[in-house]
C-alpha cells in the first residue's frame, strides 16, 4: 500500500505562502479560492505575535490545507459519493461533476477553511488558464480543495507545493516506505498533527 | 423533488371537493405570488451564484438550512399531536387531527424545499438516488424525510377513509404508530446532520436528537394551535375550548421539557469549564445573545399564558402559540451560527470575499459579531418558500375534506 | 468525472504506480553538473504543445532565481523556480512573487505603445503616439537642451530594475546597451540611492571579504542585525536553520519583531538608527573585558599600521623604499602600484613594512624622523572610547546586560557571524555602520574565517563560472566621453539651484530607465515639486509607474521573458540564457533596441557594430568558455547551466591593505559634491541619526519613528498590481504598537493617516505587540494608486549623504485615525 502525506518543519516554516501561491497557479485556482494557506499562530493578525515583553514573544507559522485524513469526516457525510478517499494512494479526492453543492462535507470537516465553496462561476484575472493542463476545470456551485496535486502525482512527480519551499520545510512521500523522505523527517522528531482529537488521522504531519 | 409534489398532488386526487372559503381562496392566490416570486429569485441565486447570499466557506450553511431544521420541526409536531391519541387509543383534541397532519405535510414539502434551494447544483439531485452514500446522515434524512411525507399523505388518506368507512379503525391505529415513530425518527435524523459531526462543539452532543424531538413537539404544538384558532374563527372548524386548554397545557409542558434539555447541555458544556465555555459564553453574553435570551424570555412566557389559567384566553392562547413558535425558531438560529461561530483553526491567514461573511476585517472582527447575518435575497427566497408552505396548506384546507366528519 | 479526462491515460492505477517508480529511479542517478536541457525549447510531459523556457523574474532583490516558464498556446501559462537537483535542496531559489509572473506579464497596467503626456505631468493625459515620432520628441529635446546648456544638461537615471548583459543597466556593472550609451554621450549619470550606504561603504570603501551563504552553517553565534531574511533573503534560511539544529544561538536585532526574529533565540528591539552605538558598544565592551583575539586583530586587520598626524598611513616609500608595480587593474588596465603600509615589528624592535613583519604591535607610540606614529587601533579606539555600553542602552534603548550578552556570546561563543542585508542601511548615519562592523570583526576574529563573516547575500563564490568578455560593453575609446555622476538625492538641489556643488550644473533632460525614483527613492515630495525645472522626463518602463506618471514621455519596455538576455547569479550561482519565451505584448522593444533608435538621432552613430545575438556572442564564445561547454550555443541549448556546490566559501581581503580595513584614509564620497570630509568619516563612528533621534524636539510633535519594511510579497515597487498577490496581501498597511494604537482610538484595519511635515499617506492598520513602543512600520512597494491619500515616500528625506544614500527611516512622523473617505 501507498500511504502519501505530508511533513511540514514549523521550526522551519516562515510563512511565505510559495506553496500557496505556487498551488494557485499550478491549480489554476479562480479568484478567491486557496486551497493551501499560511496562518500565523501569533498575534491577531497576520504575521504578527504575541506576547507582552521582548522575551516572551511567540510566532509560528502553519501551512494549512486538506490532510487527507484516513479516517476523513467530510467522506462519511457526502451524500452522493463526490468526495471520496482513493484507497491507493490515501488521498481525498473531490469530483467536482458530481457534487451537489449541498456543502455537508464542508460542515463536516473539522480543518476550519481547507474546504472552499466556488460560489460563483470561477473567475481569472487572465483568458487562459495557468500550470497544469490536466487540472480539471473548476465549477461553480461545488466544492473543491487541495488534491495533493494528483495531476502531477500521477506523471511521477511531487505536489506542487513540495518542491519550491524555499525553507526547506516540506517534505512527501509515502509513509508505509521505511526510506521514503517523510518516514526519515518524522523519526527522531517529535511532531504534532491538527486536531487529533477529532479521530479524522490526518495525512499531514508537522515537525514542531 | 418533483416526486414529491406530485405524490403531494397525488392527495388531491381522491378528495371531495370542500366548500372554498374565501380567506383559503385569497390564501392561495398570495402564497402562490409569493412562491413565485421566490422561485424567480431562487433563480436568480442559481444564474448570479450564491455569492449573492451570506453563507461563505466558514459559514457554509445559513438561512436555508436553519429554516429548514425548522420546518421539520413544524412538520413533527403536527403528525404527533395527531397520532398519538390515536396510537395510543387515547382520547385526541377534537377534531383537528387531519388539519395538524395537513400542517405537517405543508412543512414537510417546506422542509424539503429549503434543502433544495440551499444545493449549489439542484439539478443534480437524481445523483441522491443514483449514487447514495447511505453512511451519510444527510442522506438518511433525505430518505426518512420522503417516507415521512408519504406516511403522512396516506396519514391523512386513511383518516378520510376512515370516516368514510373503507379503513378500519385498527388500520389507522397501526398507521398512526409507524406515522408516530417516523416523526421521532425524521428529527432525531436531522438532528444527527448536526449532532454526529465531531468538527462542531456546539452540534457534537447525544442530547441533540431527543431535544430535537422536544423542541418538534413545542413548535409543532404551537403551530397546530394557532392553525386551529385560526380556523375557529373563520368557522372552518369548530373545536371546544377544552381542546384548546388541553393543546395549551401540552405546551407548557413541551417547553418545559425543551428547557430542561436546553439546562442540561448547558451545564454539560459549561460545567468543566473548559472548551465547551466558549459555547456557553457565545449564547450568554457573546454574539447569539439575542437569540439565546429571546429564546428563554419567549418561552417562559408561553409557558406562563399556558399554565396560569385566567391568561388561557384564546388571543393569549394564539400568543402563546407563536412565543413557542418563535422561541424554537431563535434556537434553531442558535444552532446553526452557533455551529459556525466557534471555528476550529481561527488563525489568521488570507482573507478572501469568499472565506467568511465578513472578510474584511480579518479573522478577529469576523468573528466579533454574528459571523453570519442572510442576504435580502436569501430572505425572499426563505420568504418563497414558506409561502409555498402555506400554499400547500391552503390548498388542503380548500379541496381536501380536512373539516371533522361530525363535530366531536 | 475524473479529474483526468478519458483518454489521456495518465491516471489509471497501474500508470500510477509505474511512473513514480520510474522517476525514483531516475531521481537517484541525477547528481553532478546539471543542465536544463529538458527544458529547453523541447517538449515537456505534458500536451505537445507546451514548451519551458529558461530566464529570471527580474525583480530587484538580489537573488536572480532562475524561473523556468511553461509555454501553452503562445501564453506564458505557469513560472516555477528552477529546483536544484537532488542533495542541493539547500539552494532552491525562488520566492512567492516569481510565481506570480504570468500575471506580471499579462498585466492590465503594463504600457504598450510610446506615450507623450499632453496635459500637465502627472494628469494622466496620455496620447498613444508611432515609435519614431516618440524617439525623435526625445532626441529634440535632449538636442536641444545640450546646445543651450552642454552636454550635463541631459541626464540618463538607472536603478536596478532590470538586469541582464544585453538589457540591463547596473552602474559599472551590466548592460552593453546602458553601457555603450552612457560612455559616449557625455553627459550626467544619475545614480540612485537605495541602499548605498551599505554598497558603497561595505563594497568600496572598507572592501571586507564576505563568506558564501553556505558558511553560516559553520557559526555558532548568528546576529541577524536589520536583516529580516525569511522575507528578504530566503536562500539563507536554511543554512541558518542548519546551524541552529546544530545548536548555534541565533540573535535578532530589529525594531520589529520579525519573521526571522521568530525563529531567534533572542530579540534585541533596538531604536532604529542606533545601529552604530550598539556595535561601538561592544567593541568597547569586549576591549574592555579582554575578550579580543590580538592575533587576528594584529596579523589579519588595520589596527597596528601606523599612521601619521595628518591621518595617513605610513608607507615604506616615506621610509625611502620605492613601490613596486602589482598586477594588472581588470577596470582600468593599468598596473597596480604596490607600496606597503609600515608597522612596528615587537619581534625585531623594527618598523617595517606590514607584509613582512612577524608580530606587529597593535599599541604604542613611535617616532620616524620626527614624524609622531600610533597605531590604527590606538587611535581608533581613543576617538571611539566615548561610546559605552551606558550610552548604548540609552541611545539603542535596551537593557546594558543585553548589549554585555550579546558581546560576550559574539565574542566568545566563536566562530560568529553578523547577517546583515540592508536594515540598518536607511538613515543619514547607516554610513559609518560599517566601519564599525568591520571593527568589532576585527576585533575579535569574526571575519575572514569559516563561521564568520559580517554580510550576507552570497553564496557558492567557489564555483566555476562563465568568462565573460566585458569590454564588448564599451564602445571604441575614441568614441567614449566622460560623464559626471550623480548621486539621485543630489538632483532636487540641482534641479532648483543649477549647480552640483560649487559648480554650474543645468539639468534639463533626464531619461529614467530601470527605475522607479518617484516610488523607491526617499523624499519623493522634493523629487515632484522640484521637476518644474525640467524641460522633459522621459521614462522607460514597463508599467504606469508613479515615476511614469509624472514623466513627458513613457516608452515601453519589454519584461524578460519577452527578450533574449544572458545572466550571471550573486545569490545562486546558475549561469544562463534569459530565453525569449513570448512574443512581446503591444509594441513594446528592448533596452537594447531603445538604445539602438535614440542614439543615431543624438548623434552617437555606430554606437552599436552588432544586434543583440551578436553582443550575446562576442560576450561568451571566447576560448575559455569553448572549453568548458559554456559558449552562446550550449546555453541556448541548455538554457541553464551550473555546477552545483554548497561548501562554504571563506571570504579573504583583497583590498590594497590586505587586511580588515575599519579605518579608511583615503575615503572619496560617492556623491561628488562632497569634496573634503572629516576625520569622523574616517574611522569608526556613531552620530544620532539627522531626524530619527530620541532627544530631537520635534518628537515632541512626531513622536514615532519610522521605518520602511520590505515585504515577502513587494519587491520594490516591481510587483504591483499582481491579483494574486493582491489577493493574499491584500492593500497596504502600517503596522503599529498595540498600546500606541490604543491610546489613539485605532482599532485592526481602521484606516490611519499617516504624517509629518513633509507629507502624508493613508492606509489600513495593523496592530502588533511585536513593535517597540515608539516605532512604527510603513509599507514599501505599492504605488500611489494603493493609498487614498499620499504617498509613504512622502515623509521621508530627501538629503545625499556622501553615499548618496537614501534615507528611508530617517524620518519621525505621527499617525491618527483618519476620518476621511467614507
Amino acid at each position: 500500500m501507498t500511504r502519501y502525506v505530508m511533513v511540514i518543519d514549523t521550526k522551519r516554516c516562515v510563512g511565505c505562502n510559495n506553496c500557496s501561491m505556487t498551488c494557485k497557479v499550478e491549480n489554476n485556482i479562480p479568484e478567491g479560492i486557496w486551497w493551501s494557506r499560511s496562518v500565523t499562530d501569533g498575534g491577531e493578525a497576520e504575521l504578527t505575535p504575541r506576547g507582552d515583553s521582548p522575551d516572551n514573544m511567540y510566532m509560528r507559522f502553519l501551512t494549512l490545507a486538506c490532510q487527507h485524513c484516513e479516517n476523513p469526516a467530510c467522506v462519511k457525510v457526502c451524500p452522493v459519493g463526490a468526495t471520496y478517499r482513493d484507497e491507493a494512494t490515501g488521498i481525498v479526492r473531490q469530483d467536482y461533476d458530481k457534487c451537489i453543492g449541498c456543502r455537508m462535507c464542508m460542515a463536516a470537516c473539522p480543518y476550519t477553511g481547507v474546504r472552499s465553496f466556488n460560489w460563483e462561476e470561477p473567475k481569472y484575472a487572465m483568458d487562459f488558464a495557468t500550470g497544469d493542463i490536466d487540472v480539471p476545470k473548476h465549477e461553480k456551485h461545488v466544492v473543491e480543495k487541495c488534491t495533493f496535486c494528483y495531476q502531477r502525482i500521477a506523471k511521477g512527480e511531487v505536489p506542487a507545493c513540495m518542491e519550491l519551499c524555499p525553507a526547506r520545510a516540506r517534505h512527501w512521500g509515502d509513509l508505509d516506505d521505511p526510506e521514503s523522505d517523510v518516514s526519515k523527517a518524522l523519526a527522531g522528531r517529535e511532531y504534532a498533527q491538527l486536531l487529533p482529537e477529532m479521530g479524522t488521522k490526518p495525512s499531514v504531519y508537522y515537525l514542531v | 423533488m418533483t416526486e414529491n409534489v406530485s405524490t403531494a398532488g397525488a392527495v388531491k386526487a381522491p378528495s371531495a371537493p370542500a366548500k372554498a372559503g374565501k380567506g383559503a381562496t385569497v390564501g392561495i392566490v398570495v402564497s402562490a405570488i409569493v412562491a413565485a416570486i421566490g422561485i424567480a429569485l431562487w433563480m436568480v441565486q442559481l444564474s448570479g451564484g450564491m455569492v449573492q447570499t451570506a453563507m461563505r466557506n466558514l459559514d457554509s450553511w445559513g438561512l436555508y438550512i436553519t429554516m429548514f431544521m425548522f420546518f421539520v420541526g413544524l412538520s413533527a409536531g403536527g403528525l404527533i399531536i395527531s397520532s398519538v391519541p390515536k396510537a395510543f387509543g387515547i382520547k385526541g383534541f377534537g377534531g383537528i387531527s387531519k388539519v395538524a397532519v395537513m400542517t405537517s405535510i405543508a412543512a414537510t414539502i417546506g422542509a424539503i424545499a429549503f434543502v433544495v434551494v440551499d444545493l449549489g447544483q439542484p439539478v443534480r439531485m437524481w445523483e441522491l438516488f443514483a449514487y447514495s452514500n447511505l453512511g451519510s446522515p444527510l442522506m438518511w434524512d433525505i430518505i426518512v424525510l420522503m417516507t415521512y411525507l408519504i406516511l403522512s399523505c396516506v396519514y391523512l388518506w386513511a383518516q378520510v377513509q376512515n370516516e368514510k368507512g373503507k379503513v378500519s379503525h385498527v388500520a389507522l391505529r397501526v398507521i398512526s404508530v409507524i406515522a408516530l415513530v417516523c416523526a421521532i425518527l425524521v428529527h432525531s435524523v436531522t438532528a444527527w446532520i448536526f449532532g454526529l459531526q465531531q468538527s462542531h462543539e456546539m452540534w457534537h452532543t447525544a442530547l441533540l436528537a431527543p431535544w430535537f424531538v422536544s423542541s418538534a413537539l413545542v413548535c409543532g404544538t404551537g403551530l397546530v394551535m394557532c392553525t386551529v384558532i385560526a380556523l375557529n374563527a373563520t368557522g372552518y372548524l369548530k373545536v371546544a375550548r377544552e381542546n384548546l386548554v388541553k393543546l395549551a397545557k401540552l405546551l407548557a409542558v413541551f417547553l418545559l421539557v425543551d428547557l430542561y434539555f436546553f439546562g442540561c447541555d448547558l451545564l454539560t458544556e459549561g460545567f468543566p469549564a473548559a472548551s465547551g465555555m466558549a459555547v456557553v459564553d457565545m449564547l450568554v453574553s457573546g454574539p447569539l445573545a439575542p437569540f439565546f435570551w429571546g429564546e428563554i424570555v419567549l418561552s417562559v412566557v408561553a409557558i406562563v399564558l399556558c399554565v396560569v389559567p385566567q391568561l388561557r384566553t384564546t388571543p393569549l392562547m394564539v400568543v402563546a402559540g407563536i412565543c413557542a413558535i418563535a422561541a424554537i425558531f431563535c434556537k434553531r438560529a442558535q444552532l446553526l451560527v452557533g455551529g459556525f461561530q466557534l471555528p476550529n483553526i481561527d488563525l489568521p491567514a488570507v482573507m478572501t470575499p469568499f472565506t467568511v461573511t465578513n472578510w474584511e476585517g480579518g479573522m478577529a472582527q469576523a468573528y466579533a459579531g454574528m459571523v453570519y447575518w442572510p442576504t435580502p435575497l436569501e430572505f425572499g427566497i426563505a420568504l418563497g418558500v414558506v409561502a409555498l408552505a402555506f400554499l400547500v396548506l391552503f390548498l388542503g384546507l380548500k379541496f381536501l375534506p380536512l373539516k371533522p366528519a361530525e363535530q366531536e | 468525472m475524473e479529474e483526468i479526462k478519458e483518454g489521456k491515460g495518465t491516471l489509471t492505477r497501474r500508470g500510477f504506480f509505474k511512473t513514480t517508480a520510474a522517476v525514483a529511479g531516475a531521481a537517484a542517478a541525477g547528481t553532478g553538473l546539471v543542465t536544463m536541457a529538458a527544458h529547453a525549447a523541447s517538449p515537456t510531459k505534458g500536451l505537445p504543445d507546451e514548451q519551458s523556457f529558461v530566464n529570471t523574474c527580474r525583480g530587484n532583490c538580489g537573488g536572480k532565481c532562475v524561473l523556468v516558464g511553461k509555454v501553452r498556446e503562445g501564453k506564458l501559462v505557469q513560472t516555477r523556480p528552477y529546483d536544484p537537483p537532488e542533495g542541493f535542496e539547500r539552494s532552491r531559489m525562488g520566492c512567492v512573487k516569481g510565481v506570480t509572473y504570468p500575471q506580471r506579464l499579462y498585466a492590465p497596467n503594463r504600457v504598450l505603445y510610446p506615450m507623450i503626456q499632453r496635459g500637465e505631468r502627472g494628469s494622466d493625459n496620455w496620447e498613444r503616439v508611432s515609435w519614431d515620432e516618440a524617439i525623435s520628441y526625445v532626441a529634440d529635446k535632449i538636442n536641444k537642451a545640450q546646445a543651450e546648456y552642454g552636454p550635463q544638461s541631459f541626464g540618463l537615471w538607472h536603478s536596478y530594475g532590470s538586469e541582464g548583459w544585453l538589457n540591463g543597466a547596473y552602474h559599472q556593472s551590466t548592460g552593453v546597451g546602458y553601457h555603450r550609451f552612457l560612455n559616449t554621450f557625455g553627459g550626467s549619470v544619475i545614480i540612485p540611492g537605495g541602499d548605498q550606504a551599505q554598497v558603497y561603504m561595505g563594497f568600496s570603501v572598507v572592501q571586507h571579504g564576505t563568506n558564501s551563504t553556505a558558511d553560516y552553517t559553520n557559526a555558532k553565534t548568528l546576529i541577524a542585525w536589520g536583516a529580516n531574511v525569511t522575507e528578504t533573503v530566503r536562500c539563507s534560511w536554511p543554512f541558518i536553520c542548519d546551524a541552529r539544529d546544530k545548536g548555534a544561538r541565533i540573535f535578532a536585532v530589529d525594531p520589529r519583531y520579525t519573521i526571522t526574529a521568530s525563529g531567534a533565540d533572542t530579540w534585541i528591539p533596538v531604536r532604529s538608527g542606533t545601529d552604530g552605538a550598539l556595535i561601538l558598544a561592544m567593541c568597547n565592551f569586549i576591549i574592555d573585558n579582554d575578550l579580543m583575539d590580538k592575533e587576528f586583530l594584529a596579523k589579519k586587520s588595520v589596527a597596528p599600521l601606523l599612521i601619521k598626524d595628518d591621518g595617513q598611513y605610513l608607507r615604506m616609500s616615506d621610509m625611502g623604499v620605492p613601490p613596486t608595480e602589482g598586477p594588472l587593474n581588470p577596470w582600468t588596465g593599468k598596473p597596480t602600484i604596490i607600496n606597503p603600509e609600515v608597522v612596528f615589528d615587537q619581534a625585531t624592535g623594527e618598523l617595517t613594512s606590514q607584509f613582512v613583519a612577524q608580530d606587529p604591535a597593535l599599541s604604542g607610540e613611535y617616532e620616524y624622523e620626527g614624524m609622531r606614529l600610533r597605531t590604527v587601533f590606538d587611535y581608533v579606539h581613543d576617538k571611539t572610547k566615548q561610546f559605552t555600553v551606558e550610552f548604548a542602552a540609552k541611545e539603542c534603548d535596551i537593557p546594558a546586560e543585553q548589549i554585555e550578552d550579546l558581546a560576550r556570546t559574539y565574542a566568545t561563543n566563536t566562530p560568529s557571524t553578523i547577517v546583515m542585508a540592508q536594515g540598518m542601511c536607511h538613515h543619514v548615519n547607516s554610513r559609518h555602520n560599517y566601519k564599525d562592523l568591520a571593527y568589532l570583526a576585527s576585533l575579535t576574529g569574526n571575519i575572514d574565517r569559516k563561521g564568520s563573516t559580517i554580510y550576507l547575500n552570497k553564496n557558492h563564490v567557489n564555483v566555476e563560472k562563465t568568462t565573460l568578455v566585458t569590454r564588448e560593453m564599451y564602445p571604441d575609446p575614441s568614441m567614449m566621453k566622460p560623464y559626471t555622476p550623480v548621486c539621485s538625492e543630489r538632483v532636487p538641489e540641482i534641479l532648483e539651484t543649477g549647480k552640483l556643488g560649487q559648480n554650474d550644473h543645468p539639468l534639463k533632460v533626464i531619461m529614467i530607465v530601470s527605475a522607479n525614483p518617484f516610488a523607491s527613492e526617499s523624499g519623493r515630495q522634493r523629487y515632484l515639486e522640484t521637476l518644474k525645472y525640467l524641460d522633459c522626463l522621459v521614462t522607460v518602463d514597463c508599467f504606469m509607474s508613479d515615476t511614469a506618471r509624472y514623466s513627458d514621455v513613457v516608452l515601453p519596455v519589454g519584461l524578460s521573458f519577452e527578450q533574449e538576455d544572458f545572466l550571471q547569479i550573486s545569490a545562486h550561482e546558475v549561469d544562463f540564457l534569459m530565453q525569449k519565451a513570448v512574443e512581446p505584448a503591444g509594441e513594446v522593444k528592448s533596452d537594447f533596441e531603445i538604445y539602438n533608435m535614440l542614439a543615431p538621432k543624438i548623434g552617437l552613430d555606430g554606437l552599436y557594430d552588432k544586434d543583440a545575438e551578436g553582443y550575446l556572442r562576442a560576450l561568451l564564445d571566447n576560448e575559455e568558455n569553448k572549453k568548458i561547454g559554456r559558449t552562446y550555443d550550449d546555453f541556448k541549448r541548455e538554457g541553464c547551466i551550473a555546477d552545483w556546490s554548497e561548501e562554504p566559501a571563506i571570504g579573504t581581503e583583497n583590498n590594497a591593505t590586505r587586511r580588515v580595513q575599519f579605518y579608511v584614509p583615503h575615503i572619496v564620497a560617492r556623491d561628488i559634491a562632497y569634496t573634503e570630509l572629516p576625520e569622523e568619516e574616517k574611522i569608526p563612528w556613531y552620530e544620532h541619526a539627522m531626524e530619527a533621534y530620541q532627544d530631537n524636539p520635534l518628537r515632541e510633535k512626531y513622536p514615532f519613528f519610522g521605518n520602511s519594511e520590505h515585504s515577502n510579497y513587494t519587491g520594490h515597487s516591481m510587483y504591483n498590481n499582481i491579483p494574486w498577490l493582491h489577493e493574499i496581501w491584500g492593500d497596504p498597511y502600517v503596522m503599529i504598537p498595540a498600546k500606541a494604537a490604543a491610546e489613539r482610538g485605532i482599532a485592526e484595519n481602521d484606516m490611519v493617516r499617516v504624517f509629518n511635515d513633509r507629507g502624508e499617506f493613508v492606509a489600513r492598520a495593523r496592530l502588533t505587540d511585536g513593535l517597540r513602543y515608539d516605532s512604527i512600520v510603513i509599507p514599501h512597494g505599492p504605488q500611489q494608486d494603493a493609498y487614498p491619500v499620499g504617498h509613504p515616500q512622502d515623509l521621508t528625506l530627501c538629503y545625499s549623504d556622501l553615499t548618496g544614500n537614501s534615507s528611508y527611516n530617517d524620518f519621525l512622523c505621527e499617525v491618527e485615525k483618519w476620518e476621511g473617505g467614507e
